[in-house]
């Protein structure tokens, strides 16, 4: 498939996008907290991935790689449009994972990782980045600076003070 | 690190590189000798644990719209070039000692075929602009050595089919070189040069070298 559309057949590639669109589609919605705005720039990720995609190495996964495109793609669109965005759309998880019983456990859950995603989209962008690459797309410290290119010192900082402003918020919600 | 827990904890970072797999394992190892007597930093540890389950924990939010028509009719309406037309061409060894030269042959035999016309119009509009009489002469010299070249190759060719190929080389004579210089020379020089891109579709086409750097 990849080799397809490597080779520049839409239509490989549109089965790439159907198979990894959910998991860009959420990269970009913890980076920007919009639903709009997730989907339009997931799409935007794909469109640029075609045509980078004769720089991918085919012999690692896709799924990876795509996210990390996403991931710039969104810093990037921070950087410029400076939106520090706290207030975010209602969230709407996948039903799937909603499966906790009794009412009162999964409304404290709801408002917690509402709470969360709060803190986690008033981070400022680039600490935002290294937690998503970080918890999200588990990538070590020396992947998050190459995906960055960053230094390693730097994405120790971001992580460490991102954490670290996380943790606090929570303290106070709770 | 020092094993008695009131003399030196461990820092955040050090905690935080802990969890995160990142510590060199002789340092790793003194971290946990450390925790296994320090109910302070194994409290720390867990409350940075909690947290980093909970970032983690987050679900992932359903999407409702499809993606997939968006970004093919994005492809389809011609706003990207397809992406093969960004890869970098690998130089094999034919590429390299093989299609290379025969695409300058090919374009030196399309020039010479052309090149009487052209320098008929050259030469009409040199006389026009009454300009370059020099330059004019070395036209007339390259035309009438490419026309005795050509006049050369279909007489060789009737001669092998009416005598054999040995008696034909025997008769074959070649059109006397004239001195490539001058104009003409930058003429034909760059008449190939603009054949070569062209043919290798630098110039014109979809995702060109000109068109992807615009």
């Amino acid at each position: 498939m990849l080799l397809r559309a490597q080779t520049g057949d839409p239509a490989a590639f549109g089965a790439l996008v159907e198979a990894h669109q959910a998991s860009v589609f959420n990269v970009c919605y913890r980076l920007l907290g919009n639903r709009q705005e997730a989907e339009d720039l997931a799409q935007e990720a794909f469109v640029r991935a075609y045509q980078r995609l004769y720089t991918f190495n085919t012999q690692l996964p896709f799924g990876p790689w795509m996210r990390r495109v996403a991931a710039n793609l969104c810093l990037n669109h921070l950087a410029k449009y400076t939106i520090n965005q706290v207030s975010m759309d209602e969230e709407r998880d996948d039903p799937a994972e909603n499966v906790l019983p009794g009412p009162e456990k999964v409304q404290e859950l709801v408002e917690l990782r509402h709470e969360l995603r709060a803190a986690l989209l008033s981070l400022p962008p680039h600490y935002r980045v290294v937690i998503e690459l970080r918890h999200f797309q588990d990538l070590s410290y020396a992947e998050i600076a190459q995906a960055l290119a960053l230094p390693v010192s730097d994405v120790k900082s971001h992580l460490f003070r991102a954490r670290k402003i996380l943790a606090e918020k929570l303290k106070a919600y709770e | 690190m020092n094993n008695h827990p009131s003399e030196q904890h461990p820092s955040d970072w050090q905690l935080q590189e802990l969890l995160d797999g990142e510590l060199a394992p002789p340092e790793t190892a003194d971290l946990r000798t450390h925790l296994a007597t320090c109910p302070i930093c194994s409290l720390r540890l867990d409350e940075l644990r909690q947290l980093f389950a909970s970032i983690e924990a987050l679900p992932p939010a359903a999407l409702v719209t499809d993606l997939t028509l968006g970004v093919l009719a994005r492809i389809a309406r011609g706003q990207l070039p397809p992406a093969i037309w960004g890869r970098p061409q690998p130089q094999t060894w034919l590429h390299t000692h093989l299609i290379l030269p025969v695409q300058f042959i090919a374009s030196l035999g399309l020039i010479f075929m052309f090149w009487p016309v052209a320098s008929l119009l050259l030469r009409s509009l040199f006389q026009r602009l009454e300009m370059l009489p020099a330059a004019s002469n070395r036209l007339v010299e390259m035309t009438v050595f490419i026309s005795g070249g050509w006049r050369a190759v279909a007489e060789l060719i009737r001669s092998s089919m009416e005598q054999g190929i040995e008696a034909a080389l025997d008769l074959a004579w070649l059109p006397e070189i004239p001195v490539f210089s001058g104009l003409p020379a930058g003429v034909l020089l760059a008449a190939v040069t603009l054949l070569w891109f062209v043919g290798n579709g630098l110039l014109i086409g979809k995702g060109s070298y000109l068109r992807r750097n615009k």
